[in-house]
């Protein structure tokens, strides 16, 4: 992403364009937390407190899985869509909108590749929570810093997008040990909690 | 220098908003599984996030 939002905001307004990639990795991120709160908010008629019990069952062996694979602890197929955000979107919706609907489509976490698998846990934690406020920070908060992680990384490239992206990819694996160690800390909380 | 300077104050803000973002939740909207839970996965929310700028 860094490799291609870098050099569109050197056309027009940068800090425009920037914020415009955070307030739709924002908006993303908020409209599947509004949907997944809801679908939780049926969850909780339905099952009552039941539904605590099955989020601290099901989110804890769902970060414990997802550590192990982003640790490098388990070989298992890492699960994941081939699917990236349309590059043709500047072009097609316009330069602006184009990228908003780049952070729009980052933020929803689930319509493009999946990094880490840590990453599928926040959807499933926000549907499970069972609250409308729970679930749309979880995935908001991803939405937001995920767009700002890409801010930030295109306004320390000066201008060297290519550099920052080699720079970016060396990072990789030690990132999803990070993700991967964070997820097993979590883990451990939530079945302590 | 000034690169990584920038890079640290964007990381550190988006933490700060991020935790604030789970007090305010944990605290205010009282949530049936609990203030913690909350927190940790906001905070897992933005380790994960702030992690991927590589990604397409």
């Amino acid at each position: 992403m860094v490799g291609e939002i870098g050099p569109l905001v050197e056309v027009g307004k940068r800090k425009t364009a920037l914020a415009l990639h955070v307030a739709g990795g924002l908006a993303g991120g908020a409209a599947i937390g509004v949907v997944l709160g809801f679908a939780g908010l049926l969850l909780r008629a339905a099952l009552g407190g039941t539904l605590d019990t099955i989020f601290t069952v099901a989110v804890g062996a769902a970060l414990l899985y997802a550590a192990s694979i982003d640790l490098g602890l388990l070989p298992l197929p890492h699960l994941t869509w081939e699917r990236q955000t349309p590059g043709a979107w500047p072009c097609a919706l316009g330069h602006y909108p184009g990228i908003f609907g780049w952070g729009f489509d980052l933020g929803l976490g689930i319509s493009t590749r999946i990094p880490y698998q840590s990453l599928l846990v926040l959807p499933l934690a926000a549907l499970l929570a069972g609250d409308l406020a729970t679930a749309v920070a979880i995935t908001a908060v991803y939405g937001a810093s995920r767009a700002l992680a890409v801010v930030a990384a295109v306004s320390a490239a000066d201008h060297n997008y290519a550099a920052a992206c080699d720079a970016i990819q060396t990072r990789v694996v030690p990132l999803k040990r990070l993700v991967g160690a964070t997820a097993l800390v979590i883990a451990a909380l939530i079945v302590i909690s | 220098m000034a690169s990584s300077a920038r890079l640290g104050g964007f990381v550190g803000l988006a933490g700060l908003a991020g935790l604030a973002t789970a007090a305010l939740v944990g605290g205010v909207a009282k949530p049936e599984i609990g203030a913690l839970p909350v927190f940790v996965l906001v905070s897992l929310s933005l380790v994960v996030g702030l992690s991927t700028a590589a990604s397409p």
